[in-house]
């Protein structure tokens, strides 16, 4: 992860992740039929289910770097367990918009407390805390235990969102998961190609996120050095 | 001659009073919610990836500043 050993990687990946992108688009507004009983609004799901699979990447980047931590800690695993929890709550923050769009039109109305819905809000919101707990309590050793800690607990909801459908139904649909009806065949291609555009942009975020922290870290310890070295400001 | 009277018949109405379909649970239009959603997604994603841009810029700046300050420091300690 370091710049030095990788500098060629994270360009081809940002390439790569483009490209994938604008061929799912393309593949999404050109090639996939219209749904029909709900028209073009169902095209909000070949995004909407991908992003939802890119938090459960992020949560998991997230619960693997915290777990590191605990067990040996590093700025690499703290580094790269925030960046996953900061690549969760963005893919959430999509699902959470996204969703309610689509159910304006096919429920009639944004928002309903379905199990499914009020699961991935819950984790969402584990994120977020998790976000905001890094941001303003700084990065002493203490503060990045407790995160790892709440890294780990908020990875316990994951399987529980995933669940939530099968065991407490609601109106949540499941096209795609056990029981579910399936979608047309001229539909999947673009959805393979969502879910391969959002696990490149995963990954592309955890790891420009985790080196951004890298470096937030290397300028703590280069801060150390330069009151050691009695510069005795720091910059 | 029927069509006339017709479209007399539902403008009048229109100016009249506005009806909901019935049975209708439509709230905004798909096409609009669509745009919308694909709207939120860039917005987020370019946010995110221009503000970690700008953060990563400020990093690397700041460290190459202390890397020379901090370099400096030592090689006049050493010529002390």
């Amino acid at each position: 992860m370091t710049p030095k050993r990788h500098s060629y990687a994270l360009p081809i990946l940002i390439v790569l992740s483009a490209v994938t992108v604008v061929t799912a688009i393309q593949a999404i507004f050109l090639q996939a039929p219209v749904e029909s009983t709900m028209g073009i609004v169902q095209k909000i799901f070949y995004f909407h289910v991908p992003a939802a699979y890119a938090m459960y990447l992020g949560a998991l980047a997230c619960f693997g770097g915290s777990v590191g931590f605990l067990l040996h800690p590093s700025d690499r695993a703290d580094a790269i367990a925030k960046a996953g929890a900061q690549a969760a709550v963005t893919f959430g923050l999509i699902v959470l918009v996204t969703g309610p769009l689509w159910a304006a039109k096919a429920w009639g109305r944004y928002w309903t407390w379905d199990p499914r819905l009020t699961t991935s809000l819950l984790s969402v919101l584990v994120y977020v805390a998790y976000t905001l707990l890094r941001a303003f309590t700084g990065d002493g050793e203490a503060e990045r235990k407790f995160s790892a800690a709440l890294g780990v607990l908020g990875a316990a909801n994951l399987p529980i969102i995933h669940y939530s459908v099968q065991k407490w139904s609601g109106q949540h649909p499941r096209v795609i998961s056990q029981g579910g009806g399936g979608l047309a065949p001229a539909m999947k291609p673009s959805l393979a190609l969502g879910f391969l555009a959002f696990t490149l942009l995963a990954i592309l975020i955890v790891w420009s996120r985790a080196r951004i922290e890298l470096a937030a870290a290397r300028l703590r310890h280069l801060e150390e050095e330069a009151l050691d070295a009695g510069l005795g400001e720091e910059s | 001659m029927q069509a006339p009277v017709t479209a007399t018949t539902t403008q009048e109405a229109q100016a009249n009073e506005f009806r909901a379909v019935q049975g209708g649970t439509e709230i905004a239009s798909g096409s609009t919610l669509l745009v919308e959603a694909y709207a939120v997604i860039w917005v987020i994603l370019f946010g995110l990836f221009f503000l970690s841009w700008r953060r990563q810029a400020r990093l690397e700046d700041k460290i190459a500043d202390l890397e020379r300050a901090v370099g400096k420091a030592r090689r006049s300690d050493g010529a002390a």
